[in-house]
């Protein structure tokens, strides 16, 4: 989005027009931001120039970027005026450049937050591994799923309806050990950028937000990287050229060692098997390739699993890898143009043996993207873009065999799914004196295709030996069913001054994908179900009203109100049969969903002490037929208060300190309100779902690092990192449940001795990681 | 097949604690009627229990309906009236249920009527052919002791021999067929409803062999086995069950809710017509 500002004042005014360049090698520096002081602030194009409008006159220039030195310069302008300004760079000696005077959160525009990567890497981390999806339930109008999951909500939307990408590839499962820890590794992550408001016309296929990872670019100048010891994972990052300024490469490694320590904990207690193991590795490696000064490729792989072995028993590995190759042509001065061709998969397998009670169970995703953007800048404050993408999915949602030949296990299959998915869009931006206008259009159409047998049901409401009316058959890639929505996208902002400003936005947004979640947070096993005869697209509006205002000192602040509604949102019926089920359709329900709330930001940024605090209070409802005694109920992610505060201090070049403190009231859960005998077994009596509510929660913790040689000059140095996660060890329940006390004959007589049982994850967690950088 | 969830259980429960709330509020309910009804291909007598259910906390012993008139009939046009014997115990004649019937109940209480109704399977579909006895181990000398304690005739001490259960069958009548089934040592019926032990062949398939019964024994132990074949409603309404008390916050597992029963008139419940096989087994 521009972020131009555009005022027409009464006196005269000239043009002033040229470009950003490199004092080292004069080539153009895309995206550097120019401030006209005091205040008025614009980024050069995508090719280093500028032009705009200024009063008659002495006025200064501001130019900064990442990685290059801040350059003020002054003119004194009586006419329409060309410029060209060189700007130094900074020395680097890693390839991480500290941005300071910023947050690790960063309030980019309405509904849009950011992550500074350095920032990130200051605060406590849970066993010492920076986690930028832990950092994102930061961000006001994000809840977590509760202690020790990945999974995220951003305003009052579902877990799957988040579009997660690095480099341009859709993420399946962007998890680690069940959430413990994400697949992004913060060494080599460049930028996060969280939508949480819809997302630009150029993306979709997801309701609620779009989280937009980048991988860093390889330095074209000069080797550099570092490792880390910690005590879950190591960690190695690598980057530099392969041909000095035109071919680089940037690559990291990290892998888990728990599975070793199991080797030397059972000498010390030979009780722990050695033939149990648990680790997680990623794989990164990027190439950039700069053709010329108008032509750059980039080219992206990862591969990263889990692996759990249990005994002799079962061997379980899941896990995401995809290609990504993206291509940037500036074809003309105003027009430039983004292809990208990108490969995803994600695979679960599961191989059990007991006897002959040994069997497979298998689940794949695997997604093929090929989308071409344009932007076409009319005139620096406004732009055209358009373009399309196209997609098409195989989703195995289930397979489940026998292992071996005399097995008694029966083959069950979620038969594989087919489906493209295809959008084209066009938006425009404009800013005209103190109004931008950023609107656009998005049309997307999703058809379901064979190689596929589409059952219909007698009753599909039916959940008991459901009956089978009819199957119709498809051959390969025959059309089985489509669906087109219509995705307008308008948003409106209005500048009573350089330091405030109101804005408004509207997204419509469909999703033609769903995951098949039985809990709250979604496992490995969790599978995907395209739009069919039975599920139809949902379909969300999105609106929000944003205020932000600058105060002295640096400080931001910003209030944003929404309004979310959801057609045919999924939830599946009481005791719902999910795992293994061909007839899964019939447990689920569609209805409608909707959420409101109203979010407070408020965030400063100096040269040593930077902290940000989030306020958010929301509300998430669902009302579908056949649920709850088809009464509204909450949703299972609904949290009434949220508070969120991080903070970084650099006392001085040794030592930096951080802190992060959430609070969160507790989620929904279903719980008994009665109990009765039935034979002998003392059952649960349900009268509502997400009736109670989980005790509130909230955890403290900090963090500090510690460079013992910091000087530049230096070819390497090390960093310490000691975080301490839940400092005053508060017990934050994970989950709640209720059980009733068993006699001594083991047996349960629903003799009144029922508990309410919270079951907690951790307690205080210090860890410590070692890092070398060079 | 779930699992996948001891899978996730085994990775959050390395750090997991438990902690009981003693202050956890849970709100009060009304009374349900409870209804807890079977009719069995065997020449016996069969009962009706009916109860109320209380709230959660409540120190009450359970409430039984003693009042009640108790009606089973078949669509044969056969009635039996029962008649109140204890504890809410309502009992039938002596007869045997007839395969492929359906058997109607109808209760009325304090005005209100209830009802349900199952159909008998008409083939029993498995033939149980063996019980085998597998040795598991030595009763462990430290912090187990008592977890083997089962039945009240003899606790399992430190250093005694315990053994798993295994029964081998084969499934030879019409598909899909459901079964469930009762596991006694001795005369003391397994009742955690965690392992509830259910079969269907939607899973398994053809010749099953030596599966593991829930329950540990000693020598000089009889195990009795009673299968029931029951209909799909009466199998999925015990996988219920189980779900429902195996349920942990619904972290992993879909939402909680009442089982989905075959009674009418918003009752609690099962009324179950099922044929039945009696396999036992003495541990020497």
């Amino acid at each position: 989005m521009i972020t131009n500002t555009f005022y027409a004042w009464a006196q005269e005014k000239f043009k002033i027009s040229g470009a950003i360049l490199s004092s080292k090698d004069s080539k153009p520096v895309p995206g550097a931001a120019i401030q006209i002081l005091p205040s008025h602030t614009m980024p050069a194009n995508d090719n280093g120039t500028f032009d705009f409008y200024v009063t008659k006159g002495i006025n200064v220039l501001k130019i900064s970027h990442v990685g290059f030195k801040v350059r003020l310069q002054t003119f004194n302008i009586s006419q329409d005026t060309s410029i060209i300004v060189f700007i130094e760079e900074e020395s680097i000696l890693t390839n991480e450049v500290e941005i300071k005077n910023s947050n690790a959160i960063r309030s980019e525009d309405l509904g849009i937050n950011s992550l500074n990567i350095s920032q990130v890497k200051k605060l406590p981390s849970f066993l010492g591994e920076p986690d930028i999806l832990k950092i994102i339930q930061f961000m006001p109008g994000v809840i977590s799923a509760g202690e020790g999951s990945s999974a995220f909500f951003v305003r009052g939307g579902n877990a799957d309806e988040n579009l997660i990408l690095l480099d341009n590839a859709p993420i399946y499962d962007p998890s680690h050990m069940l959430g413990l820890f994400s697949i992004f590794n913060a060494d080599i992550v460049r930028s996060a950028e969280m939508h949480k408001n819809g997302m630009p016309s150029s993306y979709g296929g997801r309701i609620s937000s779009l989280l937009d990872v980048k991988t860093n670019d390889g330095n074209m100048e000069k080797y550099a990287g570092n490792a880390t010891l910690g005590l879950m994972a190591a960690k190695l990052y690598l980057n530099g050229p392969i041909i000095k300024n035109k071919l680089s490469f940037a690559a990291s490694a990290r892998r888990s060692y728990v599975d070793n320590l199991i080797g030397i904990a059972h000498r010390l207690l030979p009780a722990i098997s050695t033939q149990n193991s648990l680790y997680f590795y990623d794989l990164n490696a990027k190439l950039k390739y700069n053709l010329n000064q108008k032509n750059t490729f980039t080219f992206s792989v990862y591969s990263g699993a889990d692996q759990v072995v249990i005994g002799e028993n079962a061997d379980v590995k899941w896990g995401n890898s995809f290609a990504s190759l993206m291509w940037k042509v500036d074809i003309n001065r105003k027009l430039q143009m983004n292809s990208g061709l990108v490969a995803s998969r994600f695979g679960f397998d599961l191989a059990f043996v007991n006897g002959n009670q040994n069997f497979t169970w298998t689940n794949q995703v695997n997604e093929y993207n090929l989308r071409q953007d344009y932007t076409y800048n009319l005139k620096s404050n406004q732009a055209i873009k358009f373009g399309f993408i196209s997609s098409y999915r195989s989703i195995s949602p289930a397979t489940y065999k026998p292992l071996t030949k005399g097995s008694i296990i029966n083959s069950v299959e979620i038969p594989t799914n087919y489906s493209t998915e295809n959008a084209v869009y066009l938006s425009h931006n404009l800013t005209v004196k103190k109004w931008q206008f950023d609107y656009g259009f998005r049309f997307s159409m999703f058809t379901t295709l064979g190689n596929y047998n589409d059952i219909i049901y007698a009753d599909p409401q039916e959940l008991i030996l459901p009956k089978v009316a009819k199957v119709n058959q498809y051959s390969s890639f025959e059309p089985i069913k489509s669906f087109t929505t219509p995705e307008p996208r308008i948003n409106v902002g209005y500048n009573f001054s350089p330091n405030t400003a109101l804005k408004a936005s509207y997204n419509r947004m469909a999703q033609y994908i769903q995951q098949v979640i039985s809990g709250i947070t979604p496992l490995p096993v969790s599978f995907w179900l395209p739009s069919s005869t039975y599920i139809k697209p949902s379909v969300g509006d999105n609106f929000s009203l944003g205020f932000t205002h600058k105060l002295p000192y640096n400080i931001e602040t910003s209030f944003e109100a929404f309004y979310k509604n959801r057609t045919n949102t999924i939830d599946f019926v009481d005791n719902a049969v999910t795992f293994l089920n061909p007839d899964v359709i019939t447990q689920i329900r569609s209805g409608t969903s909707k959420a409101y709330g109203a979010e407070v930001f408020i965030s400063q940024a100096s040269e040593k002490l930077n902290w940000n605090i989030s306020y958010t209070w929301s509300k998430a409802e669902r009302n579908i037929m056949g649920i709850n005694n088809d009464k509204t109920y909450f949703a299972p992610f609904d949290r009434r208060h949220s508070i969120a505060a991080l903070a970084t201090y650099e006392l001085n070049k040794k030592w930096n300190f951080g802190l992060s403190w959430s609070f969160a009231t507790g989620r929904p859960i279903t719980l008994p309100s009665g109990t009765y005998q039935f034979q002998q077994y003392a059952v649960n009596y349900i009268t509502e779902r997400n009736g109670y509510r989980m005790p509130d929660y909230h955890r403290l913790d900090v963090s500090a690092n510690y460079k013992p040689n910091p000087k530049a000059s230096w070819k390497w140095y090390s960093e310490w990192n000691f975080s301490i996660y839940n400092v005053y060890n508060r017990f934050n329940a994970f989950a709640i449940y209720t059980q009733p006390t068993f006699n001594s004959n083991d047996q349960n007589t629903n003799s009144g001795n029922n508990q309410a049982v919270m079951l907690y994850l951790f307690t205080i967690v210090p860890s410590i990681s070692y890092t070398v950088k060079f | 097949m779930k699992i996948f969830l001891p899978i996730s259980m085994l990775i959050f429960f390395t750090w997991g604690c438990k902690k009981v709330l003693t202050n956890f509020d849970i709100n009060d309910s009304q009374p349900q009627i409870v209804v807890e009804g079977l009719v069995t291909d065997s020449a016996t007598v069969h009962y009706v229990r009916l109860s109320y259910s209380a709230d959660f906390y409540s120190a009450e012993k359970t409430k039984y309906i003693d009042n009640a008139s108790v009606y089973i009939s078949d669509n044969q046009g056969f009635t039996d009236t029962l008649k109140y014997d204890t504890n809410g115990y309502y009992r039938t004649g002596k007869w045997a249920g007839i395969p492929g019937n359906t058997y109607y109940l109808d209760i009325y209480s304090n005005n209100i009527h209830v009802s349900a109704a199952d159909v008998m399977p008409a083939s029993f579909g498995f033939k149980a052919d063996s019980i085998s006895i597998l040795y598991k181990e030595k009763a462990p000398t430290f912090n187990n002791y008592g977890q083997y304690n089962f039945g009240n005739i003899r606790y399992i001490f430190p250093g005694d021999s315990v053994f798993n259960v295994q029964f081998s069958g084969k499934f030879d009548g019409e598909r899909p067929s459901y079964y469930r089934a009762d596991l006694y040592r001795n005369t003391y019926k397994y009742s955690n409803p965690n392992t509830f032990f259910l079969f269907n062949t939607i899973v398994l398939e053809g010749y099953i062999s030596k599966i593991d019964i829930p329950g540990t024994y000693i020598a000089s132990d009889t195990v009795n086995i009673l299968i029931y074949r029951v209909s799909a409603a009466s199998f999925y309404y015990y996988a219920s069950l189980r779900q429902l008390n195996i349920y942990e916050g619904g972290i992993f597992s879909s939402p909680s809710g009442n089982p989905v029963n075959n009674i009418k008139g918003s009752a609690l419940g099962f009324f179950e017509a099922a044929r039945v096989k009696k396999h036992f087994q003495m541990l020497r």
